[in-house]
């Protein structure tokens, strides 16, 4: 319970965490510019069915439609906002509020990436990210009150809980699919046309060996990421597995920002202190390697 | 003591609304049920899913942009799902725009195929003595009339981008201007087997083709 009240060991992944979601916010707007009629317009061909939630806050869905710029233009300068740290936890509450809008305008165009994005910025409204990474440092002193510090240590708390969440839920939905079950829906996976990402999918499958260890592990994985992930001894090797099993979906299957989105949380399971040390060496391993390879070489030519 | 109230009602706050995340989240079980009420005010804040790709799909849709001349006869057909999949794959990683269209047209077929599958269960509740044929057809009938009547969201959106496909394809396709009506076609081509896997690599390999939705007919 004390630790609850202590300042958190993650301020500067928070700092770092928070211009990465501004940056993936911005990636995601920049992408909707040459589109943004067809996609949030009045007369585009999507159809979406009236909101409960943006009447209850005084929208109109037709309303926003028909003046979507109205909305968008103080999207986009919000996020800079985010990514520099102006305006502090009012601007990602604004950013928040402004994505629920875009999300609920057009929801053909959302996949969990997006779903999980949702959250993990209503979480970083209440956490304290603005120790690093901001244009100006703020005059008031650093907050350092118990309640401050115990919003930001359950703001981080929830980003790790609905990751390990989101895992579970997913690897059990699997056990109880026949095609998980009996260890061949990677096959299925793999070969779905909208996600096919490369030619050579309909030849990784025909590999028996592949498709049934690849179709047990991912579902094991999820099942167990809770329990993996919060044994110290095992942390390093579940994550490191997560970055693979996602790169994999990445090059095969074509689903970007959600994979970079989920492997970005992984940086919560170690504090600050953990992650400058293991820079630090992961720096010095790359030093050594490059001395060896073409330092080496070079003295020998 | 203020500071303190603060901060019990912060971690009460914080406590109910992992308990319902978790609820909510939970397959359908009693609890769950019982808690419908909270759980859809939530849903409408907080709605969430995380069953990627479980079951996986053992097919692939084809949605058909058929168009018809003044007698009804067929003049041209369109195979829409395929192309948009395999621009996606090509322009890939830098498919953003690709991916627009593939979301948007194939979250429209989920609906349609979902919507059929609830109408074929009313169906069959209401005549278990009937042929699956029979109440399929029914089934299809009757979602036809309620697309339009209703509008419902992956119909109207279908249907909107068939116009648009109409309008863009006219100028290229000379055979598109005596066309007077279209209609949409929605069909699965199951992949084959696991164990038959290797007919994948066979050329010219077919897979068979199951109708799933034909619309009534639209006047252009």
């Amino acid at each position: 319970m004390k630790k609850l009240f202590s300042p958190s060991g993650h301020y500067l992944y928070l700092s770092i965490f928070r211009v990465y979601l501004a940056l993936h916010v911005l990636q995601k707007l920049f992408f909707f510019a040459g589109h943004t009629d067809m996609l949030f317009g009045s007369n585009s061909f999507a159809r979406q069915n009236g909101d409960a939630l943006l009447p209850v806050i005084g929208l109109d869905l037709d309303f926003v439609r028909n003046h979507y710029w109205y909305f968008l233009v103080p999207f986009y300068i919000i996020t800079f906002f985010v990514m520099f740290g102006i305006g502090r936890n009012f601007s990602i509450f604004l950013m928040y509020f402004f994505l629920e809008i875009f999300q609920r305008l057009n929801n053909f165009i959302l996949n969990g990436g997006d779903n999980l994005l949702k959250f993990l910025i209503l979480y970083m409204i209440f956490a304290d990210s603005f120790r690093y990474l901001t244009i100006y440092k703020s005059k008031t002193a650093v907050r350092e009150s118990g309640t401050a510090n115990m919003l930001t240590n359950l703001a981080v708390l929830s980003v790790k809980v609905h990751l390990c969440l989101v895992y579970f839920i997913s690897g059990i939905h699997k056990l109880n699919s026949k095609l998980w079950f009996s260890g061949v829906a990677s096959y299925y996976t793999m070969l779905n046309e909208r996600f096919e990402g490369t030619s050579w999918n309909k030849h990784i499958v025909q590999n028996g060996f592949f498709v049934t260890v690849s179709t047990y592990f991912v579902m094991l994985w999820e099942v167990f990421f809770p329990f993996l992930v919060n044994t110290k001894k095992l942390r390093l090797f579940t994550l490191i597995t997560g970055v693979f099993i996602h790169a994999g979906i990445f090059i095969f299957m074509m689903i970007y920002d959600f994979e970079v989105l989920f492997v970005a949380c992984y940086g919560f399971f170690y504090s600050d202190e953990e992650l400058i040390r293991y820079f630090g060496k992961a720096k010095q391993f790359c030093i050594k390697m490059y001395n060896n390879l073409f330092l080496r070489t070079r003295k020998a030519g | 003591m203020i500071k303190k109230v603060i901060q019990s009602v912060i971690l009460l706050v914080f406590s109910a609304y992992w308990i319902i995340t978790f609820l909510y989240c939970s397959p359908e079980n009693y609890v769950r049920i019982k808690s419908d009420g909270i759980l859809s005010k939530f849903e409408s804040v907080f709605y969430q899913r995380w069953s990627f790709f479980a079951p996986p799909a053992d097919f692939n849709f084809r949605l058909y942009f058929e168009y018809n001349d003044k007698d009804s006869l067929r003049l041209t057909v369109y195979e829409i799902l395929k192309p948009i999949a395999r621009q996606k794959q090509s322009a890939a990683p830098f498919n953003a725009n690709e991916q627009f269209i593939d979301y948007i047209i194939n979250s429209s077929v989920i609906e349609v195929n979902e919507a059929l599958v609830n109408y074929l269960k009313v169906c069959k509740s209401e005549h278990p003595e009937l042929s699956d044929q029979v109440n399929y057809t029914e089934a299809v009938k009757r979602f036809n009339e309620n697309a339009v009547k209703l509008s419902f969201p992956g119909y109207t959106t279908l249907r909107n981008y068939f116009n648009i496909h109409y309008n863009t394809f006219l100028k290229e396709d000379s055979t598109l201007k005596r066309a007077c009506y279209g209609r949409m076609i929605l069909a699965k081509i199951e992949l084959p087997r696991f164990e038959n896997r290797d007919s994948l690599l066979v050329k010219g390999y077919a897979p068979k083709e199951m109708p799933v939705f034909q619309s009534s007919l639209i006047k252009l």
